[in-house]
């Protein structure tokens, strides 16, 4: 015990001795507090009010565009350079053989039933902004306009007839 | 009397931090990290606009030719040619310059149609609908022409 401990007065000991106790059962949360602010700032500048979900495919680039729109969930396509044709991130066929376009038909048709049904049970807000026969496309940014030409044209043949075209931001002049 | 001045009032905490991790938990359930927009298009132009009588067609019918040497801006049904600009960052903003004027001149007009070869890549295209739709205009802050419609050069 140290000198200014035996010459503290009962009283003094017994309320130094409770401070002390206080003290070490306090838990510093302003650095805690700091990364949360941080956290918190980084997640609002990233936040995405759409219901638009993309898990593009490694071979199709996405161009950029001056475009700021959001989009909404919808029946998503990718193609790529090779003209291979994705429907999410699932190869439903190649452009370029009559079985691949076969095969793409008819995954389409199905893709159109799951979106009715889905339509279907929504409620009367999320009507608003989703429509039937929406489509989100993500094409490759070196795709030739025949090959554009040519998916819209067999998408609206299976009743897709509002077409979204997918892009990420960004300057597009060069 | 003095030990009641000296007590500081502590804030409790504990409620804001409940808050801000239910917050940051719906924030990273919604965030992804690779933003993503939409240009919205209607389906390619299945009618040739010089098939349908005269008496059913209104407004000026603006197009926009792309051709992997040059852009050129028609209107009418006839496709009358009324400015042509080529592909470099200048002629994008000579084309720039042009479609506001164009949109002064016809502010009820909403729609151009993308008219294309077969060889014009997307990259292009899309830099084409970012003129087209140009937003950063104070006038016009829907964008230019806010509807967008494909057709095939043939």
């Amino acid at each position: 015990m140290s000198k200014a401990h035996y010459s503290m007065s009962i009283y003094q000991k017994k309320f130094k001795c409770i401070k002390n106790k206080r003290l070490d059962n306090e838990i510093d949360i302003t650095s805690l507090l700091d990364v949360l602010v941080i956290l918190l700032f980084f997640l609002v500048l990233n936040y995405n009010p759409t219901d638009l979900e993309i898990s593009p495919v490694s071979n199709v680039k996405i161009p950029l565009s001056l475009n700021r729109e959001y989009g909404n969930r919808a029946v998503l396509i990718q193609i790529s350079k090779d003209k291979d044709f994705y429907i999410g991130s699932v190869f439903a066929g190649s452009l370029l053989s009559e079985e691949g376009r076969l095969s793409i038909k008819d995954k389409l048709q199905s893709a159109y039933k799951i979106q009715a049904e889905q339509f279907s049970k929504m409620n009367q807000e999320m009507t608003k902004t989703h429509h039937m026969g929406n489509m989100n496309i993500m094409f490759d940014e070196e795709l030739a306009f025949d090959s554009m030409n040519d998916v819209m044209r067999l998408a609206a043949a299976n009743g897709f007839q509002h077409f979204k075209l997918i892009v990420m931001p960004g300057k597009t002049h060069e | 009397m003095a030990n009641k001045k000296i007590e500081i009032p502590k804030i409790n905490v504990v409620p804001i931090l409940d808050a801000v991790f239910i917050f940051i938990f719906f924030l990273l359930n919604n965030t992804q990290i690779m933003d993503f927009f939409q240009i919205t298009t209607s389906k390619p132009v299945i009618k040739d606009l010089q098939q349908i009588p005269p008496y059913e067609l209104k407004g000026k019918f603006f197009k926009t030719k792309l051709t992997t040497e040059n852009i050129q801006v028609t209107q009418d049904v006839t496709e009358k040619v009324v400015n042509t600009f080529s592909w470099t960052p200048e002629g994008m903003k000579d084309l720039k310059t042009f479609l506001i004027q164009l949109k002064m001149k016809n502010p009820s007009e909403k729609s151009m149609v993308i008219k294309s070869r077969g060889d014009v890549k997307y990259k292009r295209i899309v830099e084409v609908i970012d003129t087209v739709q140009s937003k950063d205009v104070p006038e016009y802050k829907d964008g230019l022409f806010r509807n967008i419609a494909f057709e095939e050069m043939r």
